[in-house]
């Protein structure tokens, strides 16, 4: 072959190939267009001092200690109880029921689901449940499915199945810090008008929705930003004149167990820190004006003259800070296809339409979900259980995790599984399964 | 294993690979993958477009092979030509030759891809493989009784066939056609070779080119009037290219449709608009177009759809989500962040309208491409995807 042959044929061969690759056609993604939203900046000084070294009295030595008075913990103190052991139950409000009653998030929701043959029935039974039926034989909820209930009827009610389980109670106190014996939790100190104090536990239940007992015991965990709300009522909604010339339908909120009262929601600025004081504080202060402000709109509109605020929420309504990185992780699949788990221990259900893989499946057609042990026990801690809204799930999972009636499974699930391991003096890593199965169903649970 | 490679059986093997294929099984890409084999559908695309995608190439084979033996596709590979053949077989009693009927199928093919060099290719809905694919598209289910009949063609043909036996392959089909000009290539090039004349032959001028000339005229008044772009702005599959090519370019064989995981692509039957009858339409019913697909564009090939990484989906614009607020149920205090937490793109956003009690969704243009998923969300249906138009 001739060399200028040669080199003619690289030359057509490149000029092939380049105009092959030329024409090619496919869109690739433009990533210099794409633009992250960036996040908070953290104004924090830096500055730290060191605290001195102090000697602080041991309050108690108990076998159950569960931090957090909202659902998950009273449930949790409950069930421990029940199950014989000695439980503390710290709370650092004035009532137990955390959000559903003093934030006036009063929707027990996620009470129903459909089971495999496709019927919607209710899933939500254990001490949760009891709960709910107590409520309603005061006549205190509104509404089979997902019922609305009576803030001060819900503090009553747990309060006297707290006095029944005969759980020690110790309200105006905040955990504030945990005291380690490398992965024990030894016990937690806490704070209150009594000074610092430490109460030594056997197993401490983390129920405090922000996650701050595993954050304290050096766990991982994930934090996730959400809006951040404030809900109140409203008096007198039913004298609210619809006669009265110049009316117009406004918007005052929904209907409560109480005739003349109805709750109002607030969604609230969206991607709060949860975490940081002086953000609540300020979201505090704007939307206690915000709300007032309101209000005053509302009673100058004719035929709403009576209307007033009847309070604002003790708690500020968060919805979302830290989640956990338990042994296990729920997945939106799991929850999604009857996944069942051999240490299941509580099940919950489904309070809105959600997209799933690309299609729309409508709440009255989501499947009851199992929750399984593993997704309360931490990697790292070893004595330590974690129910309420920060358990191990997968964000997709948030909105069917963090709200009332999943808190409650979870709770009792925490609670039985504290109780039984103390009672067979177990670790609860190593607790059988079977036997926490059998205790939650004598308890009232449902597990499927 | 030589029976294997008779034509029969070969065309045998292939008609039962197209028609499972066919079926809406979620193949994913390998969705109809006959209409690749085409060498009607490659060249009118590769031509029009001016750009090809890798899969373009399984059509060369078939052309070279084609080059050689003449209608080797036809005998070897046609699903729909096996189909029409066994009807023919049926009727036992006539044979027809039609010789008098021109060879209406070389001049689609001719015209078509003369067409397709200023980016217009005529006929590529005629493709005997986009009939047949498309057929099989009913079964996908959720069509309306417009869209069924369209796509009948093919049962129209196979009833045709009965009674004349082989007159779609014979004289009609464009990819045949396309076959006989690459033939009379052939034809021409061993002439050229072997240093002979080529053989003449005359026109005959006649009854035939009056009438059809009569009819030409007729179609030229009346179907302007029909060929009116559709009035709404149409909700397309991602990167689908822009409407007048589209009209043309599509070749309705309804991979699309088949292919896509959630259901949402359906044939457009809009009597407003008749160039884009059955042309892909994206009605967010059942699902959305997920973030992390991108089958339609995989599938498609004539390059109506055009191939895109998903991960570009981000810049590829659809339409435009509009919120009405009076039932939003964020705007009367309920509480429910569907659509924000659906949105894959970050293109919702909550804002206090008048005080912080009053939060509504808000959507950014510049991000939101149109995808549905709040829209399909909503649970109360105050959401609605409006097209916008693509350039």
């Amino acid at each position: 072959m001739k060399r200028r042959d040669f080199v003619t044929r690289i030359l057509v061969t490149g000029g092939a190939l380049s105009l092959g690759i030329g024409c090619r056609r496919k869109i690739e993604p433009d990533f210099k267009k794409e633009s992250e939203i960036s996040g908070a900046v953290d104004q924090k000084t830096g500055r730290t001092i060191t605290e001195p070294e102090r000697q602080i009295p041991v309050l108690s030595e108990t076998d159950v200690l569960v931090i957090g008075g909202g659902p998950a913990g009273t449930a949790a103190a409950i069930a421990a109880s029940r199950t014989g052991a000695e439980t503390y139950l710290v709370e650092r409000y004035n009532h137990l029921g955390g959000l559903w009653t003093g934030g006036l998030v009063l929707p027990l929701l996620s009470t129903h689901a459909i089971d495999k043959q496709k019927n919607r029935k209710q899933v939500i039974f254990g001490i949760g449940g009891e709960m709910a039926r107590r409520l309603k034989d005061l006549g205190m909820s509104i509404h089979e499915i997902n019922p609305v209930v009576d803030p001060e009827a819900a503090k009553y009610v747990l309060e006297e199945m707290i006095r029944e389980a005969g759980v020690k109670m110790l309200y105006h106190t905040w955990g504030s810090n945990v005291i380690m014996d490398g992965n024990i939790i030894k016990g937690v100190s806490v704070e209150s008008k009594s000074g610092r104090m430490a109460i030594l536990a056997k197993i401490v239940i983390d129920c405090t929705g922000d996650g701050d007992i595993f954050h304290f015991a050096g766990d991982n965990y994930d934090v996730m930003n959400y809006a951040i709300g404030l809900v109140h009522r409203l008096g007198n909604v039913d004298r609210i004149n619809t006669s009265k010339t110049g009316y117009v339908k406004l918007n005052v909120g929904q209907p409560t167990p109480i005739p003349s009262v109805n709750w109002y929601n607030m969604w609230g600025k969206e991607n709060q820190d949860a975490l940081d004081v002086l953000n609540l504080s300020q979201l505090q202060m704007d939307y206690r004006r915000e709300i007032w402000e309101n209000v005053q709109k509302i009673r100058q509109t004719p035929g709403h003259e009576e209307v007033f605020l009847l309070d604002t929420a003790s708690q500020l309504g968060v919805r979302m800070s830290r989640i956990l990185d338990g042994e296990y992780r729920l997945t939106l699949e799991d929850t999604m296809t009857f996944k069942s788990f051999d240490d299941v221990i509580g099940i919950s259900g489904a309070w809105t339409t959600i997209l799933y893989k690309g299609k729309k499946i409508p709440v009255a057609e989501r499947p009851f979900w199992q929750i399984p042990y593993r997704s309360l026990l931490p990697r790292k801690t070893d004595n330590l259980l974690v129910a309420g809204r920060c358990f191990c799930f997968e964000r997709e999972l948030v909105e069917d995790t963090r709200i009332i009636g999943t808190c409650l499974v979870t709770g009792h699930g925490a609670g039985a599984a504290a109780g039984l391991a103390v009672k067979e003096r177990e670790n609860l890593r190593n607790l059988n399964t079977g036997k926490l199965k059998q205790l939650l169903k004598q308890q009232g649970a449902w597990l499927g | 294993m030589k029976n294997l490679f008779r034509s029969s059986n070969l065309r045998t093997l292939s008609f039962l690979m197209a028609i499972v294929l066919a079926l809406p099984l979620s193949w994913k890409g390998l969705t109809g993958f006959h209409t690749w084999l085409s060498p009607f559908i490659m060249l009118n695309s590769v031509i029009a477009v001016k750009s090809f995608v890798w899969l373009n190439i399984v059509a060369f084979p078939v052309l070279l092979f084609v080059f050689f033996r003449k209608r080797w596709f036809c005998l070897n590979l046609c699903p729909a030509g096996w189909c029409f053949d066994r009807i023919s077989a049926l009727n036992k009693d006539k044979t027809y030759t039609y010789k008098r009927l021109p060879d209406i199928g070389k001049w689609l093919a001719i015209i078509s891809l003369a067409s397709a060099i200023i980016g217009l290719p005529l006929f590529l809905v005629f493709d005997p493989l986009a009939i047949f694919n498309g057929f099989f598209t009913i079964l996908s289910g959720g069509m309306n009784i417009f869209a069924i009949i369209s796509l009948s063609g093919f049962l129209l043909l196979l009833t045709i066939h009965f009674f004349y036996p082989g007159v779609w392959c014979a004289k009609l089909c464009p990819l045949g056609g396309l076959q006989l000009v690459i033939n009379d290539l052939t034809t021409r090039l061993k002439l050229f070779f072997n240093k002979q004349k080529p053989l003449p032959h005359g026109i005959d001028p006649g009854r035939r080119y009056f009438l059809m000339s009569g009819i030409g005229l007729i179609a030229g008044i009346t179907i302007p009037k029909f060929l009116k772009p559709p009035a709404e702005i149409i909700i397309r599959p991602p990167a689908t290219v822009a409407p007048p090519l589209l009209y043309s370019l599509c070749c309705r064989c309804g991979n699309c449709i088949k292919a896509c995981p959630t259901g949402i692509i359906k044939y457009s039957t809009d009597f407003t608009g008749i160039p884009a009858w059955m042309t892909p339409e994206i009605s967010y019913e059942s699902g959305y177009c997920l973030e992390t697909c991108n089958l339609c564009g995989q599938v498609c090939p004539t390059g109506a759809i055009t191939l895109f990484n998903f991960r570009a989906k981000g810049q590829l614009f659809m339409g435009i989500a509009k919120v009405q607020l009076e039932n939003c149920l964020l705007f009367n205090n309920i509480e429910c962040v569907k659509c924000k937490e659906s949105c894959k793109y970050k293109a919702i956003a909550f804002v206090a309208k008048e005080n912080i009690l009053n939060m509504v969704p808000m959507i950014d243009k510049d991000r939101c491409v149109g995808c549905g998923a709040c829209e399909v969300i909503c649970p109360t249906d105050c959401i609605h995807i409006a097209g916008v138009i693509i350039n």
